[in-house]
This record gives C-alpha cells, sequence and structure tokens, in this order.
C-alpha cells in the first residue's frame, strides 16, 4: 500500500469508508470523488485498510455444504456486464453496395449528434440553431432517400451487364442478401432518426417555457460506465424526461431509481422507479413526489425492488 | 516477491479470470477467501445459520460482481471482504437492533486468546492475519474500539456516539485517525492482502 499525503476530507473518506454516510452526503462525496483523483485513491487505500478487519475477528472454516450450493447456483448464475459482451452480428457487406451501410451508419451517427447538439442549443434557447440543425436532418433524410435510389440504380445496372460466368453470379447473390440486410439496418436507422426528431420535437416543446435543464448522468463504477443517462428537466411544469441507454440488468429482486437532490431537502426527492429493458434501454417521464426548487443533481440508484421512499442502495449514476 | 505479495497477485488472478466467467477460478477463490469472510459474518451476525446464509448470497454476489474487479484500485481479498461487508451490513441493519448487535459484537470472543488462525489455509494469508492482529492490538484501546464499532456493527458515527457515550466529533476524529495509523502501520509491516 502506498501512503498518499494528508488530504483535507479524511473524515468524509474513512465514513464513507464504512458506510456510515446519509444518503444526501453520499451523494455529494461521490461527486467529490468524481473530481478529485487524490481522494478517490485515500478512499481506495482506506477500503484496503479497512479490509484487513476480516482478520480480527476469530477464523473459522465455513461448512462443507454452503461451498456445494454456492458453487451449484453460480454455475447456472449470469455475471453482471454479460449481456455488455455479446456482439452484434456483423454483416459482411457486398463491396458495390458497402456505401449504403456507411451511409445508414453515418445518417444514425450524424442524427445522434445533431439530437445532442440540439439538447446543448435548448439549454441557451437558441430556437434559431434548433431549427437550422432541424434542417440538417431534413436533409440528410433526403440524401439518405437519394443513397437509396442510387443503390437500386447500381444493382440494375449490374444486372444488366450480362456477365455470366459462375463466379458473379454468386458475388451478385451475395451482394443482393447483403444489400437487403443494409435496407433494414438503413429503414431502422431512418425509423431512429425519425425517433429522435419526434422526441427532439418534445424536447424543444418542454423549452416554451425557458425553464429546461439538461442533465448527463455518469458513472465512476465500471460496470455502470457504458451506461448512458440523460434527463430533461422542466423546472416549471415539475416533470421531466429520462432516457437510458446500455445499462446492466440489475439483479433479481431490486430495481433502479430516479433521485432529484435540492438543496432546500434534507434528503433526495424520490423521482420514481425505471426499468430497463433486455438492452438497457429505457425512456420514461417523471415528476418527483415533492416540490423541486432547484435541481442541483440528478442520480440513480439500486434499490428494492418497486423502490423506496429514501434513498438506501448504492448511487451508480450521477449528474455533474 | 514476498510469499506475501505473491498470493495477492495470485487472488488477483484469480479474480480477473472469475471476471470472465470461469466457474474453475470461482472454487479456487472460494476456497481462499470463504474462511476470513464466514468468520467476518459470524461476528457480524452472531448466528451460524444466518452467517452460512450471508456467505452464500455473499459469495453468490461477488460471482455476480467480478467482471467489475480493477486490480488498479483494490486487491481481490480487500475488494471481496468490502463488498460482502456491505452485504452484511445490509444484513444487520434489516434483521437486527443494532443496539443487540453492538452488544453481541463486544461479547464475541476475543480471536487472541487461542490460535484460531489454523483455520487459515495459506499460509501466507495466515501470516496476514498475525500481522494485522498484531498491529491492530498495537493501537489505542480506544482506537481498536471505535474502528471494531464502525466495521463490525455498521452503525452511523452518530450511532456509535450515542452507544458508547462520546461525542460526535471525537468519534469522526478518532475513526479517521485511527484508520490512516492502521494504514500507514501496516503498510509498514509489509501487509499485502
Amino acid at each position: 500500500m502506498n501512503t498518499p499525503a494528508t488530504h483535507p476530507r479524511e473524515d468524509d473518506a474513512a465514513a464513507s469508508v464504512f458506510g456510515q454516510m446519509e444518503a444526501g452526503e453520499r451523494i455529494a462525496f461521490v461527486k467529490a470523488m468524481n473530481e478529485d483523483e487524490s481522494l478517490r485513491a485515500l478512499v481506495d487505500e482506506l477500503k484496503q485498510t479497512a479490509s484487513s478487519f476480516a482478520f480480527k475477528a476469530p477464523q473459522m472454516s465455513a461448512p462443507a455444504a454452503v461451498r456445494a450450493r454456492v458453487l451449484a447456483n453460480v454455475k447456472k448464475m449470469p455475471q453482471d456486464g454479460a449481456l455488455r459482451t455479446t456482439a452484434f452480428p456483423k454483416v459482411k457487406p457486398a463491396r458495390s453496395n458497402a456505401w449504403i451501410g456507411w451511409a445508414a451508419a453515418a445518417v444514425f451517427a450524424v442524427s445522434s449528434a445533431v439530437l445532442w447538439d440540439q439538447m446543448r442549443v435548448v439549454r441557451s434557447n437558441d430556437l434559431i440553431e434548433q431549427q437550422k440543425n432541424g434542417d440538417e436532418i431534413a436533409s440528410l433524410g433526403k440524401r439518405v432517400k437519394e443513397a437509396q435510389d442510387e443503390g437500386e440504380l447500381l444493382k440494375t445496372a449490374v444486372a444488366k451487364t450480362g456477365a455470366v460466368n459462375d463466379l458473379l453470379k454468386q458475388n451478385l447473390a451475395k451482394a443482393e442478401a447483403s444489400s437487403q440486410s443494409l435496407q433494414q439496418q438503413l429503414s431502422e436507422s431512418t425509423k431512429a432518426a425519425g425517433d429522435l426528431k419526434q422526441e427532439l420535437a418534445r424536447v424543444i416543446n418542454l423549452n416554451d417555457t425557458a425553464k429546461t435543464q439538461i442533465a448527463m448522468l455518469q458513472s465512476t463504477v465500471k460496470e455502470y460506465k457504458q451506461g448512458v443517462a440523460v434527463v430533461v428537466w422542466n423546472s416549471e411544469k415539475q416533470e421531466g424526461i429520462l432516457k437510458l441507454e446500455k445499462m446492466p440488468p440489475v439483479e433479481t429482486g431490486k430495481d433502479y431509481q430516479l433521485w432529484v437532490v435540492d438543496p432546500s431537502k434534507k434528503t433526495p426527492v424520490n423521482a420514481g422507479v425505471v426499468r430497463v429493458d433486455a438492452k438497457g434501454f429505457a425512456k420514461v417521464d417523471f415528476k418527483p413526489t415533492l416540490d423541486i426548487q432547484q435541481a442541483n443533481n440528478f442520480a440513480i440508484s439500486v434499490e428494492k425492488k418497486g423502490g423506496v421512499a429514501q434513498n438506501e442502495g448504492p448511487i451508480v449514476l450521477l449528474s455533474p | 516477491m514476498s510469499d506475501r505479495a505473491h498470493n495477492t497477485e495470485a487472488d488477483n488472478s484469480l479474480l480477473q479470470r472469475v471476471g470472465t466467467g470461469s466457474h474453475a477460478a470461482f472454487e479456487e477463490f472460494y476456497d481462499r477467501v470463504s474462511g476470513p469472510l464466514y468468520s467476518m459474518a459470524l461476528r457480524m451476525l452472531g448466528n451460524e445459520q444466518e452467517a452460512q446464509d450471508a456467505l452464500q448470497e455473499g459469495m453468490e454476489h461477488l460471482w455476480r460482481k467480478a467482471p467489475g474487479f480493477d486490480s488498479s484500485r483494490s486487491s481481490a481479498f480487500s475488494w471481496a471482504v468490502m463488498l460482502f461487508r456491505s452485504r452484511l451490513v445490509d444484513r444487520v441493519r434489516r434483521s437486527a437492533s443494532q443496539t443487540r448487535t453492538i452488544e453481541k459484537v463486544i461479547a464475541q470472543t476475543d480471536p487472541a486468546q487461542h490460535d484460531d488462525t489454523t483455520a487459515i489455509q495459506s499460509l501466507a494469508r495466515r501470516e496476514d492475519c498475525q500481522i494485522v492482529r498484531r498491529v491492530m492490538a498495537s493501537l489505542r484501546e480506544e482506537q481498536q474500539e471505535l474502528l471494531h464499532h464502525a466495521f463490525f456493527t455498521g452503525l452511523t458515527q452518530q450511532e456509535i456516539a450515542d452507544n458508547t457515550g462520546r461525542p460526535l466529533g471525537t468519534v469522526k476524529t478518532v475513526i479517521r485517525r485511527s484508520l490512516i495509523e492502521l494504514r500507514d502501520r501496516l503498510t509498514k509491516e509489509g501487509y499485502e492482502s
């Protein structure tokens, strides 16, 4: 173990190691650790030290029956994050139609980027810029359509060449199969872009009152780092939208729960249980149980199934 | 590399394999950590059946969480102990009045009274255990008592202050200083786990 220099938050670090913080303190402390690497290192060091207490108890051997039960149970038990390692099936595009896949991916990526840009823009109430980005989406949609038309023309041209050798026929068959798959991907991407546009329109609508705030939640816990969580909060309507992606599944008997941290309240305010689908995706409207005067942070914790009135479980995602 | 450092490396490597879904590695990891974890559970819960249930549930939890283990932030043994302790604290808070728990913990036999370390299979870990107990015994009585409460009872600092009749500020300061002192002394002794 290394010995880091004294840190001004040693008291809090020690309380955190033993799990002795109240929910509100814990959220603030997690935020501080996110911003201060030396504080995180200190907490890691002290956890290492605290774990030595395992030797303070009189040492006993665990019964063999427990070992047998545990080993039998884990054989049929998935590990957290197992979904993240599942590879998506790869489609091998035919050379002549490869650009369709790239076009689809580009449209999706650009649409996503445009959405994010739009959300940023909403924050600054720059409606002119929003309109401009909306036009960009429409323009991209048009370009996708043109790309589709060009793809059809190419297929027709290939057919017209009259090339009849077996190898070319085989290649063409493969190309057509890939093309169908890519067309499907393109169709899904176009639909996704449409969904994003609809969501954007909703965000813009929320912004009508100029009381909208957008927060992106982050995690320092390895298994949740892939998770994406965005909150759009309207302080005047006292309601918001939460969108989660790539969240690992919670264990049986648990649920994710959203909290709003309002400095005028003693504890984080319950904003409801959030259930993600098998792909770790969820989009929910939420309304906190109490009026929020100032939403300083949003946090997601893992709680007992059905949720709890006050935060008890570990905070896994927190807005800066 | 000392035997104890080698032991820590072996633990880390095993747990990383567990994180990739290796049941064989988990079986070995179970054998290396289940003794200290079960001992902790007995100490905190004071009931054999409940400790066995907690060990089963805790080891299954470690299996699920293993992919998240990061050896750059902690040793495998430390990771397992702290994750398991967190589950035990939840059980303690759910099942019993914390006042009773603090009494139960105080009433446990002092391990220094007899050599119980033979229950630990690994010689290197047995040596770690002896170092830890020697270093802890070198702390002041008040430091030992408050650290002991903080680790084994799951009480908040305010609750420890109420239960031991000390001011909250004193409890915070003593726990913080004792933990830092313990860290420094263990480091000096070459503690590895």
